[in-house]
């Protein structure tokens, strides 16, 4: 599974993606969209790890103008994978290829002493000196290239004389000469390169990871993230968590968003609760965290405890298939069998499910949604699930969000007792403006069957 | 030595040709040859492909643009190769065109090279932004053929406007349409803020708003076409009209349509504008028809109150 697959999952990853300042130029962002998701906990450790000195740096003040300097030292890297297996290959480079070779010897290196200046180790490989010193025979120290006239003193020499030649022809005749020249020079250079292939895209490789790391570690301190702790026994620990692209969206329009605390993981979790009341989002959330945490992001929450999943299905309802022909019951019952059929270990899935069955009659649905859940449990899949159906199963955790109060929803998450879902539809529909004459006429209806 | 001087006041110049074969590049080298050495890095930048031995389009025989020591150039990937002179590569810009990548170099040795450039303005002012961080005191853009677009004040500040007799072989003819061209160049300015006497219109929309009499300035978004201008000019109160374009590139309208609409007191203005410092005329055709040169030059510089040079006739001293 790569980041590129998932990005446009509706949960908020795309946004959080966008909102990363990688430096090197579109290289980085190709580089981080074709990364796989790590799948041990180990992996995820070990880029923690990695990310520890840029996350330093990021969270000193001192580094803010070392920062800028060093995304705009980057905007020159270029992803030049070709020009360097060209060489490796032994195709004689021309110029233009000499001079990206040199390009990003010389700004590895001096990314390398800019990120040394705030105690972070890029540790490149020796040999990018010497292939600075192969390009720069004169110790120019300048990013630029050509072939210098120290590399050849018969080319030096034919070129004052080119310099001096005043008739056309015979100008002509000594500029061919020089190009041969040139041309014997780059191929001797493109000689000495070829040892230096991999060298150069190991450093390539390490500047772009840096790049990510620093990106990533920027954006946790602009949004407020957190390191997420890798929970081994399968449970989540989430405290004030919330969806950051939902939290922009909130505040466009002058709005706060609530943080929820959450903690679930070796049952399955039921949320029920009114409509409005951010089950959704919790769900959303939850999938966001998990693939954030995956691809060795901080996470949006002041505290998190986030076990390693294999796969992540997010069954948002209304997805609506009607290329396939599909109503969304039939694209919705499809997407959640794919759960049920998928043969990973329960433990390594994690299934978001938003109200299934949601648009069949409630009978039915009710039917539905509990033999799911059964069947999810006993394949022990971390499940999280939201309805309004009243399921009366033991082997899940009910939490209830606490809707309406004072007008004003709350959108924390309490558990819920075992029974009856809460009637508040017709609140919220009330709190919204709809029509009193409507509303009033349900609530009629529903007397009488309580009255029954 | 006419109008160098007055170059080196600019960052930035556009030579802009109304018609190829009007001497453009006759005049890009002049300027080239004749700046003085200490004025600092200029860089030669182009729109579109240009520098071509042979012209393409009438086969007659085209100066190639000559570059001294020292100076910077911006050309693709494909004519850096082709080049005949040593230079030294500065940068790999991220402008593309099908030519290849948009290179920035600096000439070690004089020589010649052929010029192209990103085909859009907005991709022209990010390449002029990354040539000034190398060094480039003064941008010349070589525009492209009846490209008025690189003269832009949003790209240039000042412009050098080409034209000649490839253009029109009758100078009356000649005379008239360089003058109408001057004269959308050297629009006022206006300085006002929009308020509520100014209508906002755009020649995209369908169907103009009903309330266009209760105004006196029209704000016009994108381009001001005949269409838009003949709709304006039908209003009762043509003289106390007054019609904002961001700049003169933005005008498309035929000249009896600009003149009427002015000669009835109307007003056009712009947002920006560039200085036109000189126009310079190439009395030849390419079919081999030539107008005299001097009477040209007397004409044109009567109807446009600037003054009007032949480069090639002339051979200023440098």
């Amino acid at each position: 599974m790569k980041l590129k697959h998932i990005i446009d999952i509706p949960c908020g990853l795309r946004y959080c993606f966008e909102n990363l300042t990688l430096g090197s130029s579109s290289y980085s962002r190709r580089y981080l969209l074709d990364m796989d998701m790590m799948e041990s906990a180990r992996q995820i450790h070990q880029w923690q790890e990695a990310m520890q000195p840029y996350r330093r740096m990021v969270a000193d003040n001192r580094f803010s103008s070392l920062l800028q300097t060093i995304a705009f030292r980057y905007n020159t890297i270029k992803d030049i994978r070709e020009t360097i297996a060209a060489i490796a290959f032994g195709r004689v480079a021309d110029d233009i290829e000499l001079f990206e070779v040199k390009n990003l010897a010389m700004g590895a290196l001096a990314i390398q002493e800019l990120l040394a200046k705030a105690e972070v180790n890029l540790s490149l490989p020796e040999g990018l000196r010497q292939v600075v010193d192969i390009l720069d025979p004169d110790a120019n120290k300048i990013l630029s290239f050509y072939v210098y006239d120290s590399y050849s003193p018969q080319l030096a020499a034919l070129r004052t004389r080119i310099k001096c030649t005043a008739d056309a022809e015979e100008r002509q005749k000594l500029i061919l000469e020089s190009q041969e020249i040139e041309y014997a020079v780059r191929q001797k250079l493109t000689h000495e390169l070829q040892p230096f292939a991999t060298l150069l895209n190991d450093s390539l490789e390490k500047l772009v990871l840096a790049d990510i790391m620093l990106a990533q570690a920027q954006l946790s301190r602009r949004m407020g993230f957190c390191q997420p702790e890798i929970s081994e026994g399968g449970e989540y620990v989430l405290k004030a968590m919330f969806n950051p692209h939902i939290r922009f969206l909130l505040n466009e329009k002058g709005r706060e968003f609530q943080k929820i605390d959450l903690t679930f993981g070796r049952q399955p979790l039921l949320i029920v609760g009114a409509n409005m009341g951010g089950k959704t989002v919790v769900l959303k959330t939850l999938v966001l965290i998990q693939y954030l945490t995956q691809f060795g992001f901080d996470v949006p929450a002041s505290e998190a405890h986030i076990p390693v999943k294999k796969s992540v299905f997010f069954c948002a309802g209304d997805a609506q298939s009607e290329l396939d022909g599909l109503s969304s019951f039939g694209a919705e019952m499809k997407k959640i069998d794919e759960v049920i059929r998928c043969p990973l270990s329960g433990a390594d899935i994690l299934a978001c499910i938003d109200e299934p069955a949601r648009s069949t009659n409630p009978i039915e649905g009710t039917a539905l949604v509990s033999a799911l859940i059964d069947i999810l449990a006993e394949k022990k899949i971390t499940l999280l699930i939201t309805t309004h159906y009243n399921i009366d199963s033991d082997l899940c955790v009910r939490m209830k969000v606490r809707g309406l109060e004072n007008g004003k929803m709350n959108y924390a998450l309490d558990v819920a007792p075992r029974g009856e879902v809460p009637h508040e539809a017709l609140n919220v529909a009330r709190s919204l403006g709809i029509s009193d004459r409507w509303l009033d006429e349900a609530q009629k209806i529903l007397g009488k069957q309580y009255a029954k | 030595m006419p109008f160098i001087k007055e170059i080196l006041k600019y960052d930035s110049l556009s030579i802009v040709g109304l018609e190829k074969n009007v001497g453009k590049t006759q005049c890009l080298n002049y300027i080239l040859s004749r700046l003085p050495l200490n004025s600092g890095g200029v860089c030669i930048t182009s729109i579109g492909v240009d520098g071509e031995k042979i012209d393409q389009v009438t086969s007659t025989e085209k100066p190639e643009i000559h570059i001294s020591e020292g100076c910077l150039f911006c050309t693709s990937e494909k004519h850096y190769r082709q080049r005949e002179l040593v230079s030294e590569l500065l940068a790999i810009s991220d402008e593309t065109t099908s030519l290849g990548r948009i290179l920035v170099a600096r000439a070690v040795s004089p020589g010649k090279v052929m010029l192209s450039g990103p085909a859009s303005t907005p991709a022209l002012v990010r390449l002029m932004n990354l040539t000034k961080t190398l060094g480039a005191r003064l941008n010349i853009v070589d525009g492209a053929l009846s490209r008025l677009s690189s003269a832009s004040p949003a790209v240039s500040q000042a412009m050098i406007l080409s034209t000649g007799a490839a253009y029109s072989a009758n100078l009356a003819t000649l005379v008239a349409q360089t003058a109408f061209v001057v004269d959308r160049i050297n629009l006022p300015l206006y300085t006002e803020k929009p308020d509520e006497h100014c209508l906002e219109l755009s020649s995209m929309g369908a169907a103009l708003p009903a309330n266009m009499k209760d105004f006196t300035v029209f704000s016009v978004t994108g381009a001001l076409t005949d269409r838009l201008l003949g709709r304006i000019a039908a209003l009762p109160h043509v003289e106390d009209l007054e019609i904002r374009v961001k700049d003169f590139t933005r005008i498309f309208v035929t000249p009896q349509a600009y003149r009427s609409f002015l000669a009835r007191g109307g007003r056009i203005t712009v947002a920006q504008r560039s200085k036109l410092i000189a126009v310079t005329v190439n009395p030849t055709a390419p079919n081999g028809f030539v107008i005299n040169s001097d009477r040209l030059c007397a004409e044109l510089s009567a109807a446009i109150g600037l003054p009007v040079y032949d480069l090639v006739k002339n051979r200023y001293e440098a």
